[in-house]
């Protein structure tokens, strides 16, 4: 494939990359007792990306290898189509060579059709048998395993392997016209054994489904918050990863003055960062993105003060920044953006007990929907939650969907846990169409003055 | 497509093959500046099967691994889905325009030109605001043969657009966008112009920052603001929870739910809608189906499989994509128009909000009917007049609740995000939190 790409490239004019991607994957929902959809793919394709000197990028898909030279010229082609007001720049990158493996300890390919269908088969009845009014729920196993080849016009190649397992489970219950759902997944970048001796954890995800049929909605009203670590690792990829995607502010001269590195925007105790490097793999792990930037460590926030943000190689030479190996495509059919790989809030001394012990009245907040952003504002909602009073956690509430607002929600941060820990389930973020596995991780997390929708 | 039929034939019941071929001509303006270009190319085969009662599935978009796609699928149908699945026959189907000869012969400098436009009417913003802008024409394809006799298919033209404007003062970020798409092409001048003379007014409102006090109060919905109560119903009308039991609405066809005032319809043979066609992707003809009518809850969505397990029909609404088997989905969703005007509407409130956008649609636990979400773009009516913006709120409700009375429902339908259709509401009481 390596031969096939580079001399595809050869002789082309201006800065030219073509990225290949040879996917197979496949996936099994199990629901009420019987299997629902049982489905194996092949995705093979690729595209071409092209920047003549004076011209704007230029981009053209395939599906088929036949005739790669046609499409480096329609690229090429689309590419002097645009004659940009302004030349675009892209930052240095010494030429690199990587091969990235994926790293398996128990091959998902190696198990058997039936043995994964008797895996989902044995969660439905755990979620089934627990309460009669669950009257639905959804086991799904997927696998994929893809492989990525990536060339450049500077010499720059390499070869990304990537296998991902996921299990997620949905139970819904339903008491009347009152209908809850609960969920939980795991995924892994090593190994089948991820979705192996669940039961217990399988039939906690039923009993939160019937807990919140019994559960009030939450009262609306601002509230004192704890996030646990999944939701505090959704909470960190709202309120400030996003934002610190810099195509959101290099073409804004107020929005980079508001981001201007060396700003305060949390406490002392406060640090982000950014890492596609990390080990064992996680979500958002890629070693090297798709211009063929190594990722590394990027600090975000040090001691409550920014210091760094996410770049491709435009913004990193637009905004004279370090590269940070963030340019990420979700496939072969889509142009490569700056996106999140794994974001963290590093964890802080204060224990959980400690950190609800003089909370009179407050909400605890556990596992998350998901979160959207328009920058300054932003949304969190967590999958379920308890009332805090008097420094106890007590009963259930339902529906707690937090409001955050970036210049307010991070200053009052008020403790940060001593117990980190990565979200364990298969994250994904959406931006611009295109959906991308990202991994966060946060310990728990206490901040005052949260609004929180409700009845 | 018949010659992958014929090679599967044999070892199986009966099989259904679908393909697509998407070739997309997409460009894009950052910065107010030109930028880039793009031709996406996709095609893909899927192929599901029924052997022995049970139902498998596989797809490809390598052209030379079909045999490959053909064994998967006969392998999965071994543990698949147990359903008495009836692939329909050949059936004759309304005639819709989907196909605009002048969108397919569109080139790029004509589509980059619908981008200068959009820098033109908002120049007063330049220097003020950030402006992106995308425009994608789509070619689509779409196949689908299957073992009952059924062959047929349809080529498709759309148009789609988009553009933002960000503003940032000091600690402030306001940021406005909208798009829309239709299967011919329109006027573009006049579609962009009905983007950027909205983004004129609520730009100047968004510069008077008001307090929200909590407490329940007339809320309005543009528009756009509508898909907050349309989500939840959304999630509730898919034909799956008619035999899992698994939506409030179970039961309750024929039931006046919501106020008489409400009509919601979807429907799959909409002139100039994206989401038509003449069959869905099952084969079933497309239709016009009442959701709600004057308030009656009336119609579930289904396609085959939801519609054998139900004892029910398809009312062609299968949907899919090239990696995924059909499970039933909207094609053009829209709350019918009313009466009053969007001005009378406005100038009937005292005291209440004007919501366009808000955050975190669609998370959480909508099937319920609930829905809470954090404002994005809100704006203050006082005295019958908008006033300015409200940040850092957020408004909560369940559709069962508060859509038992609507106040009042506007005289226009506007499109949103190309395949919702809604006018302004009307809603006299949700719960608001402020500050």
């Amino acid at each position: 494939m390596r031969d096939r790409i580079t001399e595809a490239l050869k002789g082309a004019e201006g800065y030219v990359e073509i990225r290949v991607q040879d996917k197979q994957s496949s996936a099994l929902t199990y629901r009420r007792g019987e299997t629902d959809k049982v489905a194996a793919s092949t995705d093979v394709g690729g595209c071409v990306r092209a920047l003549v000197p004076g011209g704007g990028w230029g981009f053209a898909t395939f599906n088929s290898l036949e005739g790669l030279k046609e499409r480096v010229r329609e690229a090429i082609a689309s590419s002097k189509a645009i004659e940009p007001e302004e030349e675009i720049k892209l930052a240095k990158v010494d030429p690199v060579e990587m091969i990235i493996r994926a790293e398996i300890d128990d091959d998902p390919r190696n198990h058997s059709l039936e043995e994964k269908i008797k895996l989902v088969e044995g969660y439905d009845s755990i979620v089934r048998s627990h309460d009669p009014r669950i009257i639905d729920d959804n086991i799904i196993y997927m696998d994929g395993f893809s492989t990525t080849h990536f060339a450049n016009t500077e010499g720059t190649y390499f070869l990304r392997e990537r296998m991902d397992v996921i299990l997620v489970i949905y139970a819904i219950g339903k008491d009347g016209d009152n209908v809850q759902s609960a969920h939980e997944s795991w995924s892994s970048r090593h190994g089948f054994g991820v979705v192996l001796n669940k039961d217990k954890a399988v039939g906690k995800v039923a009993r939160l489904a019937t807990d919140l049929l019994e559960a009030e909605q939450v009262k609306a009203g601002k509230y004192t918050v704890v996030l646990d670590p999944s939701l505090a690792g959704v909470f960190v990829h709202e309120a400030f990863g996003h934002l610190s995607e810099s195509d959101h502010i290099v073409d804004n001269p107020q929005a980079r003055e508001m981001m201007k590195l060396g700003r305060r925007f949390g406490p002392d105790e406060l640090n982000i960062y950014e890492d596609g490097t990390v080990k064992p793999d996680l979500r958002g792990t890629i070693m090297i993105d798709d211009e063929g930037v190594p990722a590394r460590k990027n600090y975000l926030v040090k001691d409550g003060i920014l210091v760094g943000r996410l770049h491709n190689r435009e913004t990193a030479a637009k905004m004279n920044e370090p590269l940070t190996g963030n340019c990420r495509a979700m496939d072969y059919s889509n142009l490569p953006i700056i996106r999140m790989t794994n974001t963290a809030i590093a964890p802080g001394k204060v224990s959980f007990e400690e950190m609800i012990a003089d909370i009179d009245e407050g909400i605890y907040c556990v596992d998350a929907y998901g979160g959207q952003t328009m920058m300054e504002n932003f949304s969190f909602s967590s999958g379920y939650a308890y009332m805090i009073r008097n420094g106890k956690v007590e009963e259930m509430v339902r529906d707690a969907v937090l409001q955050g607002n970036l210049f307010h929600t991070l200053m009052n941060i008020e403790a940060i846990g001593d117990d980190f820990r990565w979200a364990k389930g298969g994250g994904n973020c959406g931006k611009g169409g295109q959906s991308a596995p990202v991994g966060m991780g946060s310990p728990h997390l206490r901040i005052k003055d949260v609004i929180i929708g409700g009845k | 497509m018949q010659e992958i039929l014929k090679k599967v034939k044999g070892r199986v019941d009966s099989a259904e093959v679908f393909y697509t071929k998407s070739h997309q001509t997409e460009i894009g303006f950052e910065g107010w500046k030109l930028k880039k270009s793009s031709v996406v190319q996709k095609e893909g085969f899927s192929l599901r099967v029924v052997k022995d009662g049970r139902v498998g599935f596989s797809a490809t978009t390598d052209m030379n691994a079909i045999d490959n796609m053909i064994e998967n699928a006969v392998a999965t149908a071994k543990y698949g889905e147990i359903v008495d699945l009836k692939f329909p026959g050949q059936a004759q189907f309304a005639d819709i325009k989907l196909f605009d000869d002048k969108l397919d012969a569109l080139t790029i400098p004509e589509i980059i030109e619908f981008g200068k436009i959009f820098i033109d009417k908002s120049e007063v913003f330049r220097g003020i605001a950030d402006l992106n802008f995308e425009a994608t024409r789509s070619i689509l394809e779409a196949k689908l043969a299957n073992t009952s006799g059924f062959d047929s298919g349809y080529r498709k033209t759309y148009l789609s657009w988009g553009g933002s404007l960000q503003r940032v003062k000091e600690n402030d970020v306001f940021l406005l966008w909208d798009g829309s798409a239709r299967t011919s092409l329109p006027d573009m001048e006049a579609e962009i112009l009905k983007m950027t003379e909205p983004f004129e007014e609520k730009m100047r409102l968004a510069d008077n920052i008001i307090d929200i006090p909590s407490g329940g109060m007339p809320v309005v919905f543009s528009p756009r603001g509508t898909l907050v109560v349309l989500l939840p119903l959304n999630a509730a009308i898919n034909g799956r929870s008619v035999y899992t039991g698994s939506s409030p609405l179970v039961g309750k066809e024929g039931q006046k739910l919501f106020d008489e005032h409400l009509t919601v319809v979807d429907d799959g043979t909409l002139p100039g809608g994206i989401g038509s066609a003449p069959f869905d992707d099952e084969g079933t003809p497309k239709r016009r189906i009442p959701i709600v009518e004057k308030g009656v809850f009336k119609n579930f969505l289904f396609d085959n499989v939801t519609a054998a397990k139900s004892g029910r029909e398809s009312n062609g609404c299968a949907d899919r994509g090239i990696f995924s088997a059909p499970s039933p989905g909207t094609s053009n969703l829209a709350i019918d128009k009313g009466q009053v005007s969007k001005e009378e509407i406005i100038s009937s409130i005292d005291k209440g909000i004007l919501v366009d956008g808000v955050l975190g649609m669609g998370q959480g636990n909508i099937i319920s009917g609930t829905f809470s979400n954090p404002f994005g773009a809100v704006f203050m009516i006082e005295k019958g007049e908008l006033v300015g913006r409200v940040k850092d709120g957020t408004i909560a409700g369940n559709i069962y609740n508060d859509l038992r009375e609507i106040a009042a429902v506007g005289d226009k339908q506007e499109t949103v995000y190309g395949s919702f259709h809604a006018p302004y509401i009307r809603v006299d009481s949700l719960t608001v939190t402020g500050k």
